[in-house]
């Protein structure tokens, strides 16, 4: 029933909310780490390319549970396949061949997120790709140090959380500290006080019901 | 300007006047926000409401509370929303 409000009113009306039931929800990720024959071993920073599977299963899985609990659910890795990238011509700057490489990547349509791990250190590496269900995550040993262990990778501590978002259609934030503001470097403060994983009202709001609709690209 | 007025003088004066524009004093709508269930304050549901002043909203706060104010009155209706709860309309 519509409410009346007269003039200098001060009008009081509570709330009482029925909680929705929801499903928890299941979404599928396939993993490819992106390996380029030259760039492993680097730096200290990158050397992580022995037991790259072992690296790729425990990083993003440990960020896509943290995602999955916020929203109710889990996100299971189906499998880590690693591409081999021939070194010449290399170009990741370029979106368009990003693409190319993904769409044809066997097992790239069998789950509901890709996630592209690589090793280099591309500073146009961290994006989202609406359409066609993709992040790509550069350096995930950078975030490795964030999780209490040594190096300065803190700053992309949240790049996961950040570009799995996008995927479920949240758009840029200037509401610090949202996982969705940018920069994403802002969050070191946050992330040093022991803090992970916050959203916004509006964002929180509506990251979980497109996680509950399945409403995502 | 000043009107002179002589002695035994009938004089006849109209005028028109412009009528001043007094906004109307806003309104305000404040309330709680809880679970249905277990009576705890819901942070981040966002009212919103209708009406002649437009489209209103504001969230809820750590302790459930909400605040619209600047409300021009007349007739809204609305609607209620927060993460894990089912929308309520007004």
């Amino acid at each position: 029933m519509p409410i009346v409000l007269k003039e200098a009113e001060k009008e009081r009306l509570d709330f009482s909310l029925l909680s929705e039931i929801i499903l928890p929800q299941t979404y599928t990720l396939g993993i490819y780490y992106f390996y380029l024959e030259g760039y492993e071993g680097s730096s200290d920073i990158y050397a992580w390319h022995d037991n790259w599977d072992e690296w790729c299963r425990w990083m993003v899985g440990y960020k896509a549970n943290l995602f999955a609990d916020y929203c109710g659910g889990e996100m299971p890795i189906e499998f880590v396949v690693k591409h081999e990238v021939p070194i010449e011509g290399y170009d990741f700057s370029s979106k368009s061949v990003m693409i190319g490489v993904l769409k044809n990547l066997e097992g790239y349509h069998d789950t509901d997120f890709s996630v592209i791990v690589t090793e280099d250190n591309l500073h146009s590496g961290l994006r989202a790709f609406p359409g066609i269900h993709s992040i790509i995550i550069r350096g995930l040993k950078e975030e490795l140090d964030v999780r209490g262990l040594e190096g300065e990778g803190y700053n992309i501590s949240f790049i996961f959380e950040h570009e799995i978002a996008h995927l479920f259609k949240l758009d840029h934030c200037s509401n610090l500290p949202c996982v969705m503001a940018q920069p994403v470097l802002s969050y070191a403060d946050w992330v040093n006080q022991g803090k992970e994983l916050y959203f916004c009202d509006r964002h929180k709001t509506q990251l979980l019901e497109n996680w509950a609709e399945r409403n995502y690209y | 300007m000043p009107v002179t007025l002589s002695e035994g003088q009938t004089k006849k004066l109209d005028a028109n006047l412009i009528p001043v524009y007094v906004p109307p004093v806003p309104a305000t709508l404040w309330g709680y926000m809880t679970d249905a269930e277990t009576g705890v304050a819901i942070s981040g549901a966002i009212v919103s409401i209708t009406g002649p002043g437009g489209t209103y909203s504001d969230p809820s706060d750590y302790s459930g509370r909400y605040e619209i104010t600047g409300i021009v009155p007349g007739t809204y209706s609305g609607t209620v929303i927060a993460a894990g709860y089912e929308e309520k309309a007004f």
